[in-house]
């Protein structure tokens, strides 16, 4: 029997939005690149588990 | 350019990367800070963590938002919610990565989890979640069961790098270099990390196909 193969990506791929409408109005923003938001509870929550997820997103390491 | 199932992404196209706190991690994760500095002052140990969460984030390439709730208990009250919700519609994100939802076993962990998919709703963002690891060695306890993967082999130095701007944790760099390798492992490649898609969009197809 073959194995499955889970899903492994380069980068994360953009998946579902559900936005509507909200009490709360953005205060504006012009640019349409992806945005990735890592909400962490402690200092290192955010690097340990997705520090190189994040590493890979960020414009530092598109600029090298 | 097009992700196995279906779905575009960009390949460090320069997103916008956000980082948003909750705490300072001053009761829960400092431990060897005390130990270190008797008779060291909360405030302090809220400062070195903060000026640690930073300095990591710049190693990233993140920018970041601490909010500095407490920590331990990390009580959510209505304010709080509204302000976490507020951060989120001013930054609008495509993707949030958050704790997984059932960590139980570490309660900030769960609350900050329940409070972002709440927040996410208030704010009417992205509900496109991915729950990261657990706490070290709980993945199994909690049933956190990767769906997906990232490959971080060739930025795994750099995070390595950011793991050490956080002096009071040096166990994070072994334990997750461990971890990394591990789902690297489970999905065929030398370092790796997992999630859990909450919200993924499923496929519409016209027939199933193999």
């Amino acid at each position: 029997m073959k194995r499955r193969d889970f899903m492994v990506t380069a980068s994360l791929a953009l998946g579902a939005s559900a936005r509507g409408a909200s009490a709360f109005e953005p205060s504006g923003q012009a640019d349409t690149k992806p945005r990735i938001l890592a909400v962490s509870a402690h200092p290192a929550d955010f690097c340990s588990r997705a520090g190189g997820t994040l590493i890979k997103q960020a414009p530092a390491a598109t600029c090298g | 350019m097009l992700a196995s199932g279906g779905y575009p992404y960009q390949t460090g196209a320069g997103c916008n990367v956000r980082v948003i706190w909750l705490t300072c991690g001053e009761t829960d994760e400092s431990a060897l800070l005390y130990k270190k500095r008797p008779g060291i002052s909360i405030e302090e140990v809220r400062r070195v963590r903060e000026k640690e969460a930073f300095a990591a984030a710049k190693v990233v390439g993140a920018e970041g938002r601490m909010l500095g709730f407490s920590d331990h208990p990390l009580n959510m009250t209505p304010d709080r919610m509204e302000k976490l919700a507020q951060e989120m519609a001013d930054f609008k994100p495509d993707i949030i990565l958050t704790h997984f939802k059932d960590e139980l076993t570490y309660p900030t962990h769960w609350r900050t989890a329940q409070s972002v998919i709440h927040a996410a709703q208030l704010a009417g963002v992205s509900w496109d979640i991915r729950f990261f690891e657990p706490n070290i060695g709980t993945a199994s306890r909690v049933g956190f069961v990767p769906d997906e993967y990232v490959d971080t082999t060739d930025v795994f130095e750099q995070k390595v790098s950011a793991l050490k701007e956080l002096e009071t944790q040096p166990d994070l760099v072994p334990h997750y270099t461990i971890c990394n390798s591990w789902r690297g492992l489970e999905c065929g490649r030398p370092y790796a990390e997992a999630f859990v898609r909450w919200a993924r969009k499923p496929p519409v197809v016209d027939e199933l196909s193999r």
